[in-house]
């Protein structure tokens, strides 16, 4: 693949960090009530109005299977019971308003960091090196790698915690992920804002 | 300037032509001798022919030119309009539609060698030893195509072809039908002027300033015509001049004086047109309007310019017209030479043909955009009232009165953009006489098709859905209402049956009714039919009544044909146009008279983006809404009344039992009210069932902006989508016609 940069806008999801294509986010919001859709999936907590549309708030720990990482959601206002984080993130939680393929979703998330420009040559690849990243394994190359996570991705990674869990989420989260961007060592796990409106 | 930036333009106004043409030789085929009618397809042919060939179909240029010459031999008489000859035009009006529709999608042209052969041996049977139209058809392409050069040249046409050219070089730009508008406004004492427009270099809004000039003049009159078309001056596509043709009873002075109070006007020309002369007296200068029109600026003239030239040149037979056609040609080599002609020349100067008769202003906007504009004044609304209450007990003075004169401008502001979305019902209507006319023609029927209320407007959306049940039903009329001739007769009544179309406002509602004068429904047979479908017992048909029986038309797979035609009664029918109608929250109802006619009556809402709902809560805060149109009435119940049947809960209502959901609980609502005392059950229509759905608490009537869900809950079962409340909060639309029980 050639050689590129790109920028995204880093969020936090229990003590893991994530980032989102800046050219899909459309704005940043404070937290709003939304409205329960009885029957919906789970990961989808309801829809809000933003500014006159109707748009659904996707729970992304959920859509990603974290529930180890962050506590069972909660509705409208969840609130992390995150063990491995226990600094409470009510205050800074936010909703990040994506668009892709034409429609948009809200994503909630525990904060917002930062906007950071990366070059290709610091992603690790999902189905490349990043194939032996805990439970990405199974979704992108096969669960071969799967042993020698632990030592490709020491202490931030939460994913192995839970194998069972997160090889059975594997198939769906493991395809949301793109790779990791390992950026003066931190790890930011860089998702596909495309695929993940898609979700919603 | 690229052709496919007009691409659009020119497939909304070929369809546009199209339609007229159709409409045209309907009326032509009706009344064979009518001039209007014949007038009318043969502009919407010739605009065609010079569209196409501008924008380089070749096919449909070299069609429409052998229609324009055989509609031409119409007009002078060489040939009669009779069954042959009509099919074919039709025929060709259709590949003309195939070829718009090819060109839509980005296919190639269809062939029509065959209808071009077909029009051609038509051509020569008629009128032996007249040059071949191929001939004509070289000479009529490039005079429309690329004016002034066919002019100068002088197309070797034949003398049919260049006829109707001539009429136009009176004065340059006005056409026959401008002239007739002038003449019969001239009888009643207008008289018409020609004004020139030139607006200043650096004019910065120049729509704006076109606008305010057309306001000043329609004070003073009407203006019947401008060039370029009004269209394209509200789109600003012109530089910086641009003609109108004024009919008034003001003096000159008065018009100047109008002109002079606007700003940002370089130079205004008015000229008083002078009655024309009549055709073909030998005039060898046009009075007044040709000389002044030498300097005449715009395309647009000058295409029209030259192609009246053109055509005069062309026609050998008066020597008026060739003297006409040698200032014809010059002024339009010199007007291009100072505004190439973009390609758009031909759509656009024609388009003004059809509409000048009163120069509406009109823009096209792609609905999307209207949709995101009612989205934005739905949020003016929702903000405007969280405004108002905000305000309430502010004690500063001004801001209250403030605030009611903005809910005022959002409250207009709302209902502008809800016109906005509104069309004619006509969109749907104008191609139904057409398909009469081939239906019964087809069936071996006669039929008087009427259409009434054609301009009653609704909203686009359902407009466009609304098509296809019309048809069904209309077809339905044809096939198995309006009887043979000769059994009409026998019955006593006249040959030729009555189908009868109409649409008009109802309230809230549109109700449109389609009504013939045929056999009526036939009971006994809808009985039987039953019957032999096993959808009954023979017993149990006994017992139908009157309703059970019409109910049975709309179930699927039921027709009461005997035999399948072309047309109907393949047992797809009536289901699919009540399932249609339904989904736009519309209804239909039969009523009948059997032996002289049926009726179907369909209502329709006039906007499916807004419905009146009832709003009711569950739990402590859950807001849902009901469409009100599904709603039969509320009552209030106790737990008691309401007993379980096989494990499912009901209640008897008025000597029903109606299934009972406890919404709550189907939605797993937190905190929903349980236990005893009265409950509030909202009976709701599910298709032809009846439902009780138990809510917490009832809050009101409401009218609700309906907006789809998008995503994954598009869809999902359950809502149909939802609103934004007063608050800003979202409350979801029930759908209570997919609710289960």
């Amino acid at each position: 693949m050639a050689a590129f940069t790109q920028q995204v806008v880093v969020v936090k999801l229990g003590n893991e960090e994530y980032g989102f294509d800046i050219g899909n986010v459309q704005e940043i919001k404070e937290v709003v009530p939304v409205t329960r859709v009885p029957g919906a999936p789970a990961h989808i907590l309801g829809v809000f109005n933003l500014r006159g549309r109707i748009v659904p708030l996707v729970d992304l720990a959920e859509l990603l299977q974290l529930r180890k990482v962050r506590g069972p959601a909660g509705r409208a206002a969840p609130a992390v019971t995150d063990a491995e984080a226990p600094v409470a993130a009510g205050a800074e939680r936010r909703i990040v308003v994506v668009e892709g393929d034409g429609h948009s979703a809200g994503f909630l998330v525990d904060g917002v960091r930062e906007t950071l420009v990366f070059s290709s040559s610091q992603v690790e690849w999902v189905g490349e090196t990043a194939a032996n990243l805990g439970g990405f394994a199974a979704g992108a190359a096969g669960a071969a790698g799967a042993a020698a996570a632990a030592g490709a991705a020491p202490g931030g990674l939460a994913l192995t915690d839970d194998a069972a869990g997160a090889s059975s989420s594997a198939g769906s989260s493991g395809a949301l992920v793109r790779g990791v961007i390992k950026h003066q060592g931190r790890m930011i796990l860089w998702l596909d804002a495309s695929l993940l409106v898609g979700q919603a | 300037m690229s052709t496919s930036e007009y691409l659009g333009v020119f497939l909304d106004e070929s369809r546009e032509h199209l339609q007229a043409m159709n409409d045209g030789l309907l009326a032509l085929e009706s009344d064979p001798g009518s001039r209007d009618a014949l007038d009318n397809v043969f502009r919407a042919a010739h605009t065609l022919k010079g569209m196409s060939a501008t924008m380089g179909f070749q096919e449909m240029a070299e069609l429409t030119h052998r229609l324009e010459t055989i509609l031409d031999e119409f007009r002078s008489g060489q040939a009669a309009p009779d069954r042959p000859v009509m099919d074919l035009l039709f025929k060709s009006v259709d590949r003309l539609e195939a070829m718009i529709q090819a060109i839509a999608g980005g296919e190639p042209e269809p062939e029509a060698k065959d209808l071009l052969e077909a029009l051609q041996q038509l051509g020569q049977a008629k009128q032996d030893g007249v040059p071949p139209p191929d001939a004509g058809g070289a000479g009529a392409g490039s005079r429309s195509g690329a004016g002034a050069v066919g002019g100068a040249v002088g197309g070797p046409a034949g003398s049919a072809a260049g006829q109707p050219e001539q009429s136009g070089q009176e004065w340059p730009g006005l056409n026959e039908y401008d002239q007739a508008v002038i003449a019969e406004a001239r009888a009643r004492g207008y008289q018409a002027c020609r004004i020139h427009i030139r607006l200043v270099e650096d004019c910065l809004l120049k729509s704006a300033r076109v606008y305010l000039i057309m306001r000043a003049l329609e004070g003073l009159g009407e203006v019947i015509k401008a060039v370029p078309p009004v269209e394209e001056l509200e789109e600003e596509r012109f530089d910086r001049d641009f003609e109108l043709v004024l009919l008034t009873k003001h003096p000159v002075a008065d018009v100047e004086q109008a002109l002079d109070k606007l700003t940002e006007i370089q130079r205004r020309d008015i000229q008083v047109l002078q009655p024309p002369q009549e055709p073909g007296a030998g005039t060898a200068t046009p009075p007044g309007a040709a000389a002044r029109g030498t300097g005449k600026p715009g395309q647009q003239g000058a295409g029209a310019a030259a192609r009246s030239g053109a055509g005069a040149g062309a026609g050998p037979g008066s020597p008026a017209g060739a003297s006409g056609s040698i200032s014809g040609a010059a002024q339009a080599a010199a007007s291009e030479a100072a505004h190439p002609p973009g390609p758009a020349n031909g759509a656009a100067g024609t388009h003004s043909n059809a509409s000048l008769s009163h120069a509406r202003q009109t823009v096209r906007v792609e609905i999307g955009k209207l949709d995101i504009l009612m989205n934005l004044v739905g949020e003016l609304v929702i903000n405007r009232s969280r405004l108002s209450q905000l305000t309430m007990n502010l004690q500063a003075s001004g801001v209250q009165e403030s605030v009611e004169e903005l809910a005022r401008i959002t409250s207009e502001l709302q209902s502008v953009v809800m016109k906005a979305r509104m069309v004619p019902i006509d969109h749907v209507f104008q191609r139904f006489p057409r398909m009469m006319r081939d239906l019964s023609h087809a069936l071996g029927k006669q039929i008087d098709f009427v259409v009434e209320g054609g301009d009653t407007e609704l909203d686009r959306t359902v407009v466009d859905e609304i098509g296809d049940p019309l048809v069904h039903l209309l077809r339905n009329a044809v096939d198995h209402g309006i009887e043979p001739p000769e059994a009409r007769v026998a019955a006593g009544k006249p040959a030729v049956g009555r189908v009868r179309l109409s649409a008009r406002h109802e309230g809230n509602q549109v109700l449109i009714e389609l009504s013939d004068d045929g056999r009526g429904l036939d009971l006994e047979k809808i009985r039987r039919r039953a019957v032999e479908r096993g959808v009954v017992s023979a017993q149990e048909a006994a017992e139908l009544t009157e309703h059970d029986l019409v109910e049975m038309l709309f179930q699927p797979g039921f027709s009461t044909s005997d035999q399948v035609t072309d047309v109907s009664g393949r047992g797809v029918g009536l289901d699919v146009v009540r399932s249609k109608v339904t989904a736009l929250n519309g209804s239909v109802d039969v009523r009948f008279n059997p032996g002289k006619g049926t009726t179907f009556m369909i209502k329709l809402p006039l906007t499916l983006a807004i419905i009146q709902a009832l709003l009711v809560g569950l739990g402590k805060s859950e807001i849902y809404a009901i469409p009100l149109e599904n709603i039969d009435e509320i009552i209030h119940v106790s737990e008691e009344q309401i007993q379980t049947v096989r494990g499912r809960e009901h209640l008897l209502f008025r000597d029903q039992a109606i299934p009972v959901i406890r919404l709550a609980r189907r939605f797993k609502t937190p905190d929903a009210l349980e236990g005893g005392g009265k409950r509030s059950l909202v009976i709701v229509r599910s298709g032809r069932r009846r439902v009780g759905l138990m809510v917490d608490r009832l809050i009101g009537q409401q009218e609700i902006v309906i907006k789809p869900l998008e995503g994954v809950l598009h869809n999902s079962g359950g809502f149909v989508g939802a609103t934004i409340l007063g608050d800003g909060t979202v409350a979801l639309i029930l759908d209570v016609l997919r609710l289960r029980e």
